[in-house]
C-alpha cells in the first residue's frame, strides 16, 4: 500500500484489469460513461499526489536500508561503545563505532521517513482521520492565507463534516497536507542539523546515548501532531506580524479596576492642572515621592508619573496620595474641591 | 506630546479583559484612538489632550468584527488587531 511509485499508478491508471465484457449487451452510451469515469478517478488520483508524494523509487529499498539497524540493537551497540577492547567494535575505536551505528539508524530512519511521506496521502484519502486533521490544519493553514483562499478554506474548515465534504477533503489535500509536510521537514532537518554538527565532536564531548536520544527526537519530529502544531504556531506568529501596528512598546499598564477608575480620573486631571498651571513645586513634590527623575518635558514627566501612579497596588496608591496630601499636594481632590 | 503608546503586557486577555483594559487606561491617560499589537503584546495610543471621559455613557467598547465597523447607533473610535487569548483578533471599539 505504501509503495506508491510510478508502477503503482501506472496499474491504477490501466483499464486492463476491468472486465470490459460485463458490459456486454450494455449500450454504447454507457460503455463511454464507464471509461470517462475511470479516466477522471485516474486523473483525479495523479493529481491528489503529485503535489507531495511523486518522487523517486529509492536507489536503496526501505526495508533493505531498515534491516541493518536491528543489527545495531541499542544496548548492544552501547555496550560495544564503552567495551574497553576495540576488537568488540570491530577495530573501530568509540567514536568511529559512534558515528558508525548512528549512521546507520540516521539512514534507516530516512528511509522509512520517505516512505511515510509517499504513503501519507493514501493512507488518509478515504479515511476520516484526514477529515479529522483536516479541520484543525485547515484553520490554521486558513489564517496563513489570504484573499479568496483563505475564504475558501474557511468555507472548508466548516464544511467538512457537512454536504462540502468533498470539497474541503479536495482543499485539504491540495493545501494542508503540502505545509503539514513542510512542518515536519522542517522540524527533522533542525534536529538533523544538529546531529550532524555534534558528529563533528569526540566521543567525550557527543556520546553515543546522546546521539541515540537526539535519534529518538528526530523520529519524534515526523508527527502528523507536531506538524500541526508548528503551523498553527506560525500562523499566529505570521498573524501578528502581518496586523503589527506598534513597534517594540516598552510602556506597559496594567488593567485599573472599574472602581478605582473616578479616583484615577481625578489625578489624571490634578496632575494635568499642575502642569498647566506652572506649579513646578507641587509637580515636584509628586515626581519626588513616585521616586522619577526630572528629566524630559513636562508632558513627558507628567505622563510617567501617572503610569507610576496606574500600575501602584490600591494600598500603596493611598499611601502616595497620602503623603502627598500631608505635604499640601491632593492629588485626589474632586474638580473644584 | 499629545498621544502615549502603552502595551497591556500580554497576549492572552479575553475581550472582556482588553476592554477593561481600555476603559481602566483611559481613566488614567486619556481617550484611546489606536488600538493594536506590537507583536508580543496587546498595544494602544492614547489622547492625553482629551478629557478621560468624553460624555456620560461614555465608556469603550470592545467587540470583535469582521469589517471594523461599529453596531447600527454607536459611534467607532477605532479598530485594529490586539491579542485575544493568544490570537490576533480584528476588533472594533466603540462608545
Amino acid at each position: 500500500m505504501l509503495e506508491m511509485g510510478a508502477d503503482t499508478l501506472s496499474n491504477d491508471s490501466g483499464t486492463g484489469g476491468f472486465d470490459m465484457t460485463t458490459l456486454n449487451g450494455k449500450s454504447a452510451h454507457l460503455r463511454g460513461a464507464v471509461r470517462k469515469c475511470l479516466l477522471l478517478i485516474c486523473l483525479g488520483s495523479l493529481g491528489a499526489c503529485a503535489s507531495f508524494s511523486a518522487m523517486p523509487r529509492p536507489v536503496v529499498p526501505t526495508a533493505e536500508a531498515v534491516a541493518i539497524a536491528p543489527q545495531y540493537r541499542v544496548d548492544e551497540a552501547l555496550r560495544r561503545y564503552h567495551s574497553p577492547l576495540a576488537s568488540d567494535r570491530g577495530g573501530m575505536d568509540p567514536r568511529q563505532w559512534r558515528d558508525q551505528v548512528i549512521g546507520i539508524y540516521l539512514d534507516a530512519t530516512e528511509a522509512r521517513y520517505q516512505e511515510f511521506r509517499i504513503g501519507l496521502s493514501q493512507e488518509m484519502r478515504g479515511a476520516n482521520f484526514g477529515i479529522d486533521i483536516g479541520v484543525i490544519a485547515l484553520s490554521a493553514v486558513g489564517t496563513l492565507a489570504s484573499g479568496g483562499t483563505a475564504n475558501a478554506l474557511a468555507a472548508a474548515t466548516g464544511g467538512l463534516t457537512g454536504a462540502r465534504a468533498s470539497l474541503a477533503k479536495e482543499l485539504y489535500f491540495e493545501r494542508t497536507l503540502p505545509a503539514l509536510i513542510a512542518a515536519m521537514d522542517a522540524a527533522r532537518d533542525e534536529i538533523l542539523t544538529g546531529i550532524y554538527q555534534n558528529l563533528l565532536k569526540p566521543e567525550t564531548e557527543y556520546s553515543l546515548e546522546r546521539a541515540f536520544a537526539d535519534f529518538r527526537a528526530l523520529e519524534r519530529a515526523a508527527s502528523l501532531d507536531q506538524a500541526v502544531q508548528r503551523v498553527t504556531v506560525q500562523a499566529a506568529t505570521d498573524a501578528a506580524e502581518q496586523h503589527q501596528a506598534f513597534q517594540n512598546v516598552q510602556t506597559v499598564v496594567r488593567t485599573i479596576p472599574a472602581t478605582s477608575r473616578p479616583e484615577i480620573s481625578r489625578i489624571r486631571d490634578n496632575i494635568n492642572a499642575l502642569v498647566n498651571a506652572n506649579n513646578d513645586s507641587a509637580f515636584g513634590l509628586v515626581m519626588a515621592r513616585l521616586g522619577l527623575p526630572r528629566t524630559g518635558s513636562l508632558q513627558q514627566q507628567s505622563t510617567a508619573a501617572l503610569i507610576n501612579i496606574g500600575n501602584l497596588s490600591e494600598a500603596d496608591r493611598a499611601t502616595v496620595l497620602n503623603d502627598l496630601k500631608q505635604q499640601n499636594v491632593d492629588l485626589a481632590r474632586a474638580p473644584g474641591g | 506630546m499629545a498621544h502615549v503608546d502603552v502595551g497591556n503586557g500580554n497576549k492572552t486577555s479575553t475581550l472582556e479583559q482588553l476592554q477593561e483594559w481600555v476603559r481602566g487606561t483611559e481613566a488614567l491617560l486619556g481617550p484611546i484612538v489606536v488600538i493594536g499589537n506590537d507583536g508580543s503584546q496587546t498595544a494602544g495610543t492614547f489622547d492625553q489632550n482629551n478629557p478621560a471621559n468624553p460624555g456620560p455613557n461614555s465608556d469603550a467598547n470592545v467587540r470583535q468584527t469582521n469589517d471594523g465597523s461599529a453596531p447600527p447607533g454607536k459611534t467607532k473610535v477605532c479598530d485594529g488587531w490586539p491579542f485575544v487569548s493568544g490570537q490576533v483578533v480584528h476588533v472594533v471599539i466603540y462608545r
